[in-house]
């Protein structure tokens, strides 16, 4: 885990956060601290309050109670415009509704930096040619967005984020319905970035290759907070996920490797 | 032998140049300008006096104010600057203020069917102009006053229904629906119960008319359509981040409620002006932006220049067809435009369709 010194302020400091929805509580006394530049992974069952904890963290939802604090300042003392200039979103999947070109999507990036009656310059231009270069969607510009695979709209989508130029990119489930091979490619374009990155993820295989640090979430409490190691245990998995699973080192790296026992021998 | 095939070959790499040069977006935008001037050019000379073209021109631009040192007679001067070129100019600034608007609520209320009328502002006009004719008299209050007072008062009783709510995009139109009803429900009674002639005066009142476009009208709406543009190109940036969706906006630093809101009372604002002037014109506000962005692609600023010179040069050839398909009888505007919309726009769906976008 990286170092903490006092003069450096945790990216992301959440204490006692609770939030409910009417009289359902889905967020109960969260605390954690995320230190610049790591790379935590969200994990827990459906419903568990990954998403809501994210929206609490990009201030879409107000908290209850608790406090969150970003970069050592409360998160409500940003202006909205000055909070989307540190922290970049990448949802699940942006539904356009008039069909917007890739160019016009990752421009977007640009909002919290342009004044009103500024013009889109050169350099602005520039920058989105070069963020589409960096996720290798630059041939892909002057195409309808929705004409986009899932892979290629969430490469846009991390463009886009790249020239919001942010210090913390939150994402929300950015791999599902992405194959294998996109999935990596998402996570590891995200991780190129180099900075602070929050992200629900389901598969905790990929969770437990690409995260410094697991936050796992069961019913809207944090039941285990640490390395892929201390987190993705057998006897954590049984209990929150209810599911039988091997864990032993995987081969390629020096993380866990989960085996789940899906049961399909035994029906037969 | 060799060097025709090549100048050959040279020549479809020209023409490829051009075709793609057509298709450029500012190609697109610079012909749709030019159309536009050329439609005011044209239109002030078709009428039942016409006017050649060239006196046209010369009028406009070459001789003084009292016409007489040019080559044009005094009475056509006269029907051109008196006549025609308000109402032209009072065409052009609904049809463009009409266009643009609705090219705003669709992307604010993220609803391809959203128009300029949907929160009952046209029934509430109607209501105001029908008080005026029918109950208070016209030489009290202006009929123009009256339907901006009543085109008002629809939105604010909108607003008032609507109540906290009124951030919910979704509960303000269906306060705007029923705004509209309740409106058009006492204007029927107040044309049930009035005169024949007034009823018929004001049916051709709410069926849009440029017939008594003077001068001194123009400015109003010359002022609003200009303010409403300008504050819609500034948030072009935010519209165009709206597209991608409410949430997707919040985290680009846009107070998303609060700019939907504001959009809607200026939108409501420019409408209600244009509909005290000319009546309640349907049709364009929904059908131009559709067009533009056919023509043009989806790009907030360009959808928005695009709907602006469209929509101003289609008000003004519709205009021109009321005022010459019948002879000696000006149709209501809001005939042609539905008439010559709904075919424009099927004609537009099946090219689509067969092109394959």
């Amino acid at each position: 885990m990286s170092s903490t010194t006092p003069n450096n302020p945790p990216a992301l400091w959440v204490e006692k956060l609770s939030w409910q929805m009417k009289s359902k509580v889905i967020l109960d006394n969260l605390c954690f601290r995320i230190e610049p530049g790591e790379f935590v992974g969200l994990i827990g069952p459906n419903g568990a309050g990954k998403s809501s904890l994210l929206r609490c963290l990009y201030r879409k939802t107000i908290p209850s109670m608790g406090t969150i604090q970003f970069s050592g300042r409360p998160i409500e003392t940003y202006s909205r415009r000055a909070l989307a200039r540190q922290i970049a979103v990448v949802q699940q999947e942006s539904p356009a509704q008039f069909d917007l070109s890739v160019r016009d999507v990752i421009s977007m990036g640009l909002t919290p930096h342009k004044s009103l009656l500024a013009f889109d310059t050169q350099e602005d231009h520039d920058q989105v040619t070069k963020a589409a270069h960096k996720v290798d969607v630059a041939q892909l510009l002057d195409q309808p967005f929705n004409s986009l695979s899932g892979g290629e709209k969430q490469r846009a989508m991390i463009a886009r984020a790249i020239v919001q130029q942010p210090s913390v990119l939150l994402m929300d489930e950015p791999t599902n319905h992405l194959d294998v091979h996109h999935q990596i490619e998402v996570l590891e374009l995200a991780r190129a970035m180099k900075i602070t990155v929050v992200v629900s993820i389901h598969d905790l295989n990929l969770a437990a290759a690409f995260c410094d640090r697991l936050l796992l979430i069961d019913r809207g409490a944090i039941v285990a907070d640490g390395s892929s190691q201390d987190v993705l245990t057998e006897e954590i998995l049984a209990r929150v996920f209810a599911v039988n699973a091997q864990v032993d080192p995987h081969p390629f790296g020096n993380g866990p490797r989960i085996t789940f026992d899906f049961g399909g021998h035994r029906s037969r | 032998m060799t060097s025709k095939r090549l100048s050959s070959h040279r020549q479809s790499g020209s023409l490829q140049r051009f075709t793609g040069f057509v298709q450029q977006p500012l190609f697109v935008l610079l012909l749709s300008v030019f159309l536009l001037l050329v439609t005011v050019l044209v239109a002030t000379g078709i009428g039942s006096i016409s006017v050649s073209f060239a006196e046209v021109f010369n009028s406009l631009f070459l001789c003084n104010q009292q016409g007489d040192d040019c080559a044009v007679s005094s009475v056509a001067h006269k029907i051109i600057w008196e006549i025609r070129l308000p109402r032209v100019l009072m065409a052009l600034l609904t049809g463009a203020g009409l266009a643009i608007t609705g090219a705003v609520l669709q992307a604010v209320t993220r609803n391809p069917l959203a128009d300029p009328y949907l929160f009952g502002i046209s029934s509430g006009a109607s209501l105001g102009a029908v008080i005026v004719m029918a109950v208070v008299s016209s030489a009290v209050v202006s009929v123009t006053l009256g339907a901006l007072i009543g085109g008002a008062f629809s939105v604010l009783l909108m607003l008032t229904l609507a109540g906290r709510s009124a951030v919910q995009v979704e509960r303000l139109l269906l306060a705007g629906v029923a705004v509209s009803f309740m409106l058009s429900s006492f204007t029927s009674l107040i044309l049930y119960y009035s005169e024949p002639d007034t009823a018929a005066t004001l049916l051709f009142w709410m069926m849009g008319s440029f017939s008594n476009s003077q001068w001194a009208e123009l400015w109003m709406p010359a002022l609003a359509v200009t303010l409403g543009t300008g504050i819609f190109i500034v948030f072009r940036r935010w519209f165009a981040a709206l597209q991608a969706g409410e949430e997707c906006a919040h985290t680009l630093g846009i107070p998303v409620n609060r700019f939907r809101l504001s959009m809607l009372i200026v939108c409501a604002a420019v409408t209600a002006v244009l509909v005290a002037h000319v009546g309640g014109i349907g049709f364009v506000g929904l059908m131009i932006p559709h067009i533009a962005r056919f023509l043009i692609g989806t790009s907030m600023h360009r959808v928005l220049f695009m709907s602006l010179f469209l929509g101003g040069s289609f008000m003004v050839w519709v205009d021109v067809l009321a005022r010459t398909l019948l002879h000696n009888q000006v149709l209501p505007i809001g005939i042609v435009t539905s008439a010559l919309g709904s075919f424009f726009f099927f004609f537009i769906l099946k090219y689509r369709s067969r092109a394959g976008g």
